[in-house]
């Protein structure tokens, strides 16, 4: 038997579906709403709607937006000849917090893998080439991360991007700012001495 | 309770569970295939730090109630991370394919030594540098032979006699071994396969280790080795190893 009445323990439900929330959590958000004003309810219940009715994704660089393009690849002051590859948008959303990267990025929504059988086909690399075919761009940054998968999809990226006359890096990989070499793992120390910059 | 286990493994697979888990399988030397979970894995900066990427060899302390499916992994210590492999597709595709393989191969706890030196001696010579292609069917000829699933290729499997140089011979995977010309049926899925192929690979199969580091196919006979065993593991297994599709993709699109 519920101890609560229909609607309430609709939402706890719903609220239990969530990644990370047990019922105990959802029934205390239930019940925060519950005791919350009603504009509170309503713009929540908008918000939930909005997100899913206008993000799309933006036509040039696959990042979600809530325009046919988003506002970075509409951005004028930004570069269009450096692009940056990156697995998903939370990798977008780390490198625009560092403020250093003032090019276009290209969101491949996913990295290949042999072990989970994800080919080329699977995430946006063709999207990638047919950008460059227009001949616009002049260094591709590959950003994705320094394991397995990561490696394959910058090694893939490469040799698809060979026959163009352009440039293409991969983002260091190394020893965080900070921090004290003696304390470091042998596989990025040797890594990071590999890819060692002239002073 | 719980027991505590210290042994060597190579990692076969690992995915993400959750925020900050991660849900490792492990091919131990002393427990065979075992799967773990790591908690706060993507997180930690120090426990697991890139110890739990596929085929690494790692030092591996786990911790296991009686009956429990998931045992809980305390500490992975990097031994060799194979990092030159992780600089060619072609040598990650098929580094991903031997553990695939041998992930789907073995049941979970059948603890097999040999096994063990042998995915970790083909990992190094990937790592080295030797040609992925050959590699690739001595690992699944071997592999195949050390966990009793070694295909007849020295004798016909119907008549049980030498295949006559002259005739053609072919190799059926539902019989397990080469068939000769008068044996076969019309009806019968088969490859065909030449008598030098199935010489090689049969030796290949049973040479030393040393030996086989001299072994060299010839082109002809890692075309038609690659389909035999490609034929035949697929029957075994009921199924395509993700990591061969992936293999093929990568080669016709290069």
């Amino acid at each position: 038997m519920s101890y609560y009445a229909e609607p309430i323990m609709r939402l706890i439900q719903e609220f239990s579906k969530l990644p990370g929330i047990g019922e105990k959590t959802a029934t205390r958000l239930a019940v925060h709403i519950l005791n919350s004003s009603n504009g509170y309810a309503a713009a929540l219940a908008k918000s939930l709607i909005d997100v899913k009715e206008k993000i799309k994704v933006c036509r040039e660089c696959f990042n979600l937006s809530d325009k046919e393009i988003c506002s970075i690849c509409s951005d004028l002051d930004r570069r269009d000849d450096v692009v940056c590859v990156i697995e998903g948008i939370n990798d977008l959303a780390a490198i625009e917090k560092t403020g250093g990267f003032k090019g276009k990025y290209h969101v491949l929504h996913g990295v290949l893998s042999p072990l989970k059988g994800i080919g080329p086909d699977d995430v946006k690399i063709m999207e990638l080439v047919k950008k460059v075919e227009k001949g616009d761009i002049k260094e591709v940054i590959i950003a994705t991360n320094p394991n397995v998968d990561g490696e394959a999809t910058a090694l893939y990226i490469t040799k698809v991007l060979k026959s163009f006359n352009i440039k293409v890096t991969r983002i260091a990989t190394g020893i965080p700012m900070g921090s004290d070499l003696e304390y470091i793992d042998a596989a990025t120390l040797g890594m990071a001495i590999e890819g060692r910059r002239e002073m | 309770m719980s027991m505590f286990y210290n042994t060597y493994a190579i990692v076969l697979d690992s995915i993400d569970y959750g925020e900050s888990d991660r849900i490792v399988k492990f091919y131990t030397i002393d427990y065979g295939k075992i799967s773990g979970i790591a908690k706060g894995a993507k997180r930690s900066k120090k426990r697991f730090v890139n110890s739990l990427e596929p085929f690494s060899h790692v030092k591996l302390i786990f911790a296991q109630k009686p009956n429990a499916g998931l045992a809980r992994v305390d500490q992975c210590e990097l031994i060799n991370g194979f990092h030159s492999i992780k600089k060619n597709i072609e040598i990650i595709a098929a580094a991903s394919y031997f553990v695939e393989l041998l992930s789907e191969m073995v049941r979970e706890g059948q603890k097999n030594q040999k096994v063990f030196d042998l995915v970790l001696k083909f990992l190094k010579h990937l790592n080295d540098g030797k040609e992925p292609d050959t590699l690739t069917r001595f690992f699944e000829i071997r592999l195949l032979s050390m966990l009793g699933y070694l295909p007849h290729l020295d004798k016909c499997v119907v008549c049980k006699k030498l295949p006559d140089e002259d005739l053609k011979i072919y190799f059926s995977s539902a019989k397990g071994g080469v068939v000769c010309q008068s044996c076969i049926t019309s009806a019968e899925p088969r490859v065909s396969i030449s008598l030098g192929t199935a010489k090689s690979l049969s030796l290949a199969a049973n040479a030393s280790m040393e030996g086989l580091n001299r072994l060299i196919l010839s082109s002809h006979a890692k075309k038609e080795g690659a389909l035999v065993l490609e034929d035949f593991i697929k029957y075994q297994l009921g199924k395509e190893l993700k990591s061969k599709k992936f293999m093929e993709k990568i080669k016709c699109e290069m």
